[in-house]
């Protein structure tokens, strides 16, 4: 026997198929070959496994795509405000705008970096933003820095230490953790408060905000209570589970 | 402790590499192949071993692409990647976060390794150094085979060159400058591939019977096959489109080696592109005018001083002030649109000749075969690479469509003139 008596080619292109095709990859024709019927099956010259492709958005792409449309309204305010005005002032909380959308939505999408400094840097752009509210509106600096500052500085640390809570690699059980977010919650509104108590130059024993704080206060107890209860907790994780 | 720990090797991205990065996608890589298969099955701890020796000789290799804020850039790592199992689906996208960083992948299957570069690490000549380096430690190992080394199998027991890591296109840029303007060239279109498999045809044929007819028209093999090449889009083209006047360009992309022109051992990139092609508008052409054209566009811009002007052009681009100071996001932007406008989109089609590996005796007497595979590309849909060894000229069509148009063209043609073909592919049963 030689070898010529075993070569399949295709009737179709002409070309030599190898022994492992089925059919010619170049027109789908079948190989018949009566000589090969018993042949053991030739291995094939790649493996079956195919890596399949997951078709998801590109999302640092699609941020840096918007982040540059957000030049265009900012141009145009800032254009208008020339044309009108002859000089730069209420479009600056255009730009004081964008730039806390940008820090806030779309930064973490384009840059990868430690949490604790993505709060940082919406911290500051939230004060910029404030900032230029104070000068353009030539307010006093009483409710800049002593309501505006204080509570973005208490945001920025609660959703810190939310990010922290909901981390998948946070240690904590999770019913601990939703005490934690709402003891914060309530805590977060008394703060509001007495800031608004220090502007006013009124401080006094919370009242409104104590609404808010004893709920916050109950349901984190009762969670507490719940997480002590394994029978309790289990049902909970089964019907909440996603 | 941490004081006295070693601050971590990091190298800027090559001339060539720059674009690379900022056009990768979730779906697409710039990545090729390079492949031996040996007599026996290849074994994993051995191939393991093999690795860390050739990435110890060749760190070049072990760079992980990292995000600066105004460029990418290449950070060396002590960590080894994994060696992978091969897929039906070769050169399918290389997700960087799942390969640990790396850019590189080593593969194997039944008797075959495999590795697969993303371009932002070398080009086809270094990747063949690598591969030939790995496989012949792989066989030292496994069978004590006493390799002779030389600048393509290089020795493990000896201290990298910073040479093989320098980036060539800045040393041998110029002065003069020229536009990257250039006609479009038509795309041959059909239907997505679903999960984005990557169809593999392997056409071999006898090395001499190729040069023997290339030799007869008085060109090259590489010339012999962008004519067939060209010709193949050309009646795709003519079958498709049905009005003369839509008609565009077809345009092969031939990489050139600058190595070949240039002194250079770099192992990073250090290639160029020309782009031989015809205007079908003007009517049918024989395949002895193609020749022609192919042979003299090459002979024409594969000179000394034009690819210089080329790599000055690009060199000169990557220097540019505020380009340079652009924030990577939105310069990533930028090269992606510039990409779309001077990348694929000036050829229909790629044939990269990597030419005839030439192993010892030693080690050629365990490998069989040798391939070369290039990725998708990003615009055009099928694109060829083509390795000679051991008298076999493989040539392996990659394609992201599901119609074999090109390849059935290309390897009936080839028949025709009296060249026999053999084909084999990753065809599902």
């Amino acid at each position: 026997m030689t070898e010529v008596l075993f070569m399949s080619y295709c009737v179709n292109c002409g070309v030599e198929l190898q022994k492992s095709e089925p059919r010619c990859p170049l027109c789908g024709t079948e190989v018949l070959n009566p000589n090969e019927r018993d042949e053991e099956k030739p291995i094939r010259p790649y493996p079956a496994h195919v890596e399949h492709l997951d078709k998801t958005v590109d999302r640092r792409y699609m941020a840096s795509f918007i982040s540059l449309l957000m030049l265009i309204p900012l141009f145009t305010a800032m254009l208008a405000n020339v044309l009108v005005s002859k000089q730069i002032t209420w479009s600056y909380l255009v730009l004081g705008g964008e730039l806390v959308l940008f820090t806030v939505f779309l930064l973490p999408m384009i840059a990868r970096m430690p949490k604790v400094l993505y709060m940082v840097i919406d911290a500051v752009a939230v004060g910029v933003l404030l900032l230029l509210i104070r000068v353009l509106t030539k307010s006093s600096w009483d409710w800049f820095l002593l309501l505006g500052l204080p509570i973005t500085a208490l945001t920025a640390l609660m959703c810190w230490f939310f990010s922290l809570m909901a981390d998948e690699k946070c240690k904590i059980p999770v019913l601990v953790r939703f005490t934690y977010a709402l003891t914060c919650v309530g805590l977060l509104v008394v703060a509001i408060e007495f800031f608004i108590g220090l502007y006013r130059h009124a401080i006094a024993w919370p009242t409104w905000s104590l609404y808010v704080l004893f709920p916050c206060l109950v349901l984190a107890s009762s969670l507490l209570i719940l997480n002590r209860r394994a029978r309790v907790k289990e049902e909970i994780r089964k019907r909440f589970y996603f | 402790m941490s004081k006295n720990k070693k601050p971590t090797k990091w190298m800027k991205l090559d001339n060539a590499a720059l674009i690379y990065p900022a056009t990768m996608n979730r779906s697409w890589t710039a990545l090729f192949r390079l492949s031996a298969t040996l007599t026996e099955p290849i074994d994993e701890d051995i191939l393991e071993v093999a690795q860390k020796r050739t990435l110890r000789r060749l760190p070049w290799f072990a760079y992980k692409l990292k995000r600066g804020l105004f460029w990418f850039y290449l950070e060396h790592s002590d960590d080894l990647p994994k060696i992978e199992q091969d897929v039906a689906n070769p050169c399918v996208r290389m997700r960087l976060s799942e390969n640990e960083g790396f850019c590189m992948r080593v593969r194997y299957y039944q008797n075959r390794i495999a590795v697969e570069f993303f371009h932002v690490l070398t080009d086809g000549t270094g990747g063949q150094v690598f591969l030939q380096t790995l496989v012949a430690e792989y066989l030292r190992l496994k069978y004590g085979a006493n390799i002779p080394r030389s600048e393509k199998i290089l020795d493990c027991s000896e201290e990298p060159k910073p040479e093989e890591a320098e980036d060539s296109f800045a040393k041998h840029s110029g002065r003069i400058t020229q536009t990257r303007k250039e006609v479009k060239a038509y795309h041959i279109k059909g239907t997505d591939e679903r999960n984005g498999f990557v169809h593999i045809i392997t056409g071999s044929m006898n090395a001499q019977d190729v040069l023997a007819k290339a030799k007869e028209k008085g060109v090259s093999a590489t010339v012999y096959l962008t004519a067939v090449l060209i010709l193949s889009v050309d009646a795709i083209q003519r079958r498709k489109v049905p009005s003369i006047h839509n008609y565009k360009p077809v345009k092969v992309s031939v990489p050139v080696n600058l190595r070949n022109v240039f002194h250079s051992k770099t192992l990073r990139n250090f290639a160029n592109y020309v782009n031989p092609g015809i205007d079908p508008r003007l009517g049918e052409y024989t395949f002895d005018e193609v020749l022609n054209i192919v042979h003299h566009t090459l002979a024409m811009e594969v000179t000394e001083k034009l690819l210089n002007v080329k790599i000055t052009t690009n060199v000169r681009s990557e220097q540019n002030t505020v380009l340079r100071l652009t924030p990577l996001f939105i310069k990533n932007m930028a090269l992606k649109y510039v990409y779309s406008q001077v990348g694929d989109a000036l050829s229909s089609t790629t044939i990269s000749n990597l030419g005839v590996a030439k192993l010892p005796e030693e080690m050629a007497q365990y490998v069989r075969r040798m391939d070369f595979i290039l990725g998708p590309l990003a615009d055009n849909r099928v694109c060829s690479a083509a390795l000679t060894y051991n008298g076999r000229l493989r040539i392996n069509f990659t394609r992201t469509i599901a119609e074999p148009w090109l390849e059935r063209e290309f390897f009936t043609r080839l028949v025709k003139l009296g060249i026999p073909v053999k084909v084999e592919s990753n065809q599902r049963e």
